[in-house]
């Protein structure tokens, strides 16, 4: 039995947009992933897929609700202990990239071993092994205005691997890609699933990359209204 | 995330905005060089009045002068039945008070004249100096030949001491004494038999004035006062004399004692005139005042534009905060804390202040050593005043920086990811 990673209930999130209203974005969300997991989110758009995501993340605070992520329960952390979960156990992929610019590739990846205090040279070898990892060995030195998009996005992934985490969250990964491209991304997450056991969260509006995944969560106007177990996840077992 | 990272990470976004950095460095590059610019100025100054004073040997000099009485009549000028300094009561001042005053100087002043030489004339300053007046007064140095004498000051004798570049000029065989030298001044020549040659020198200010005019202007030439008096007329009265004091006496008490002998001894039943003077320990004193005071107002000036530099870097700092905001949502997501954040836009505002006080110290220290150089007097940067503007700089930057890299350090991660 996988142990339970993220382990969600009754999430509420409210936005408050001038007293007194109250702007309810999620109405009570259950979820839980096990270890190792490849679970996509679909759904309208503004129906809670990002806000969600950021709840997961640990970028954003639940309004009501109890969220325990890998043991830690998330509504009892400060600040900085959140930002510590962020660098260790989590790793973002955004939908427009978000690389630092005037900032190598190479740097870029180095970055969340910044903060987590990993020496000059171990950085360095770390980043080059990932960067090896998504095949952009050959583009350390570039800045990010002078990549393609796809190419953005693998090294946003790598930056995304470098301490290690054991939750990749990307939201809309392949949403400014094109199809080709983001099969090639998509190909990663599938690599990076299998050979490295990660669990991935993965928000998608695409029907086919969700049916590629274990297991889809279906989001409507903030709660989870569908969940499937692809064929594939039932093969498995 | 070390300071070595985060100097590097400000340097990277400096470079990004060459210009602006620049700009923004200006106010503390204007204020920082002011403050040094300023400091070695005074430091010229201290050290020129200080040389001048040295080699002067005015130290121990009072200048006893004239002035009108309180509610006097000054319509008028000083008749000459209202009493002045005489060769007599200068004489009897001495005796008076022998063993606080060393030597008392007349001084009077035929005028500026030619002297003829083999294919130019030079310009020449004519004063009348007491006796002993080369030997008494450690400005001058005799070089060859006597100074004036008892029987030169009684029969007022048309003799001179010339100084030795004079001396050169007309007699470039070096044999200047003894012959007869004619000096033409106001339409009349004279002739004087020169006696003594002193050596040439010049003040700070005299050989800045020279470098500027490329030539020297005029060279100091001595006769007896008693003769000047008997070429032009004068009576035997002057307005002014200077008094040196024995070393080690109390400057500002010997000049009260001599204004009270005065003024009770001579000028008691003077209406409109009476005795006063300035020590030249209070001259320097009050020179020194006059310094501070210009150094105080112009490090107002310094601290008021080094203000508005840090103003001006806290509004850079500011829009920098802004343009990066998705870059520091970013940078929150892969887990960079508060702290980190604070740090990075911190140590970039201390970079920002810190070079320009660097420049501002380079270019302080080597536009108050151009004045120097202008002045001759050359004086060492003020190593305690560079630490102080490093210092001052980097605190600006601390500062001035402290706000902006706070707003930055509390962007809520979510809105600054969503930042347009
Ligand atoms: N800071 C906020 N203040 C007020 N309302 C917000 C805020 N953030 C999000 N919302 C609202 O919450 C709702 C859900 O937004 P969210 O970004 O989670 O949708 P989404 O499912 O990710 O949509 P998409 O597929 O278009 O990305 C939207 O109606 C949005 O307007
Ligand atoms: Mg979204």
């Amino acid at each position: 039995m996988k142990k339970t990673i993220i382990d969600m209930h009754g999430i509420v999130k409210s936005f408050y947009i001038g007293t007194p209203n109250e702007l309810e974005i999620l109405h009570g969300i259950d979820i839980t992933v096990k270890e190792g997991e490849f679970v996509s989110i679909v759904g309208q758009s503004g129906s809670g897929k990002s806000t969600l995501m950021n709840i997961i993340g640990a970028l954003d605070r639940a309004t009501k609700g109890s969220y325990v992520l890998d043991g830690v329960p998330i509504g009892m952390c400060d600040d900085k202990r959140l930002s510590e979960i962020r660098n260790k156990k989590i790793g973002f992929v955004f939908q427009n990239f978000n690389l630092i610019s005037r900032t190598s590739a190479l740097k870029n990846v180095e970055l969340p071993m910044l903060y987590s205090g990993v020496s000059k040279a171990e950085r360095t070898k770390r980043a080059l092994e990932l960067l090896d990892i998504v095949e952009m060995s050959d583009r350390t030195t570039h800045m990010p205005n002078e990549l393609s998009g796809g190419q953005k996005q693998r090294i946003a992934i790598a930056r995304a691997m470098a301490n290690d985490p054991s939750i990749i969250l990307a939201d809309e990964p392949t949403g400014a890609l094109d199809s080709s491209t983001g099969r090639l991304v998509m190909d990663l997450f599938h690599k990076l699933h299998k050979e490295k056991g990660k669990t991935i969260v993965l928000i998608t509006h695409n029907p086919e990359l969700a049916a590629e995944t274990d297991r889809i969560l279906t989001m409507k106007d903030g709660r989870i209204v569908n969940e499937e177990v692809t064929a594939k996840e039932v093969d498995a077992e | 995330m070390n300071i070595g990272e985060n100097i590097a990470l400000a340097f990277a976004s400096l470079k990004a905005n060459k210009m602006r950095a620049f700009l923004t460095m200006l106010g503390i590059i204007i204020g920082i060089s002011s403050v040094i610019m300023i400091t070695t100025l005074g430091d010229i100054l201290k050290a020129s009045v200080n040389t001048t004073v040295a080699d002067m040997g005015t130290t121990n000099a009072l200048s006893m002068f004239l002035q009108w009485k309180e509610g006097a009549d000054t319509d008028g000028y000083i008749s000459e039945n209202d009493v002045f300094f005489t060769t007599e009561n200068v004489e009897e001042l001495k005796s008076y008070f022998s063993g606080r005053v060393r030597y008392t100087l007349i001084q009077n002043y035929l005028g500026t004249g030619t002297v003829k030489g083999k294919n130019k004339e030079y310009n020449v300053a004519v004063s009348g100096m007491s006796l002993d007046a080369v030997s008494s007064q450690s400005t001058l140095t005799l070089l060859e030949g006597r100074d004036f004498r008892e029987e030169d000051m009684k029969n007022s004798r048309n003799v001179i001491i010339i100084t030795d570049k004079l001396a050169d000029y007309l007699y470039p065989d070096g044999d200047a004494l003894g012959k007869t030298m004619e000096v033409k001044v106001n339409e009349e020549t004279y002739p004087f038999v020169i006696i003594g040659i002193i050596e040439y020198k010049v003040s700070a200010m005299s050989s800045a004035m020279i470098s500027a005019v490329g030539e020297d202007i005029q060279t100091q030439t001595l006769i007896p006062y008693t003769t000047v008096n008997k070429l032009t007329g004068a009576p035997d009265s002057y307005s002014n004399i200077i008094v040196y004091s024995e070393e080690g006496i109390d400057q500002t008490e010997l000049l009260d004692d001599i204004i009270k002998h005065y003024n009770t001894t001579y000028f008691r039943t003077n209406e409109s005139v009476e005795v006063t003077g300035l020590a030249a320990e209070q001259a320097i004193d009050m020179l020194n005042s006059i310094m501070g005071t210009v150094e105080l107002v112009i490090t107002i000036i310094a601290g008021i534009s080094l203000m508005v530099g840090g103003i001006g870097v806290m509004n850079i700092m500011l829009v920098s905060v802004t343009e990066r905001t998705r870059e520091i949502g970013v940078r929150k997501a892969l887990g960079a804390p508060n702290g980190a954040i604070r740090m990075q836009f911190i140590v970039e505002s201390v970079i920002i202040c810190l070079i320009g006080g660097i420049i501002g110290i380079i270019f302080g220290v080597v536009t108050g050593n151009i004045i120097g150089i202008i002045v001759d007097q050359l004086v060492p940067p003020s190593i305690s005043s560079i630490i102080i503007a490093v210092t001052f700089s980097m605190a600006i930057g601390v500062f001035f920086g402290y706000y902006p890299a706070n707003k930055a350090a509390k962007l809520d991660p979510i809105e600054a990811l969503r930042y347009e």
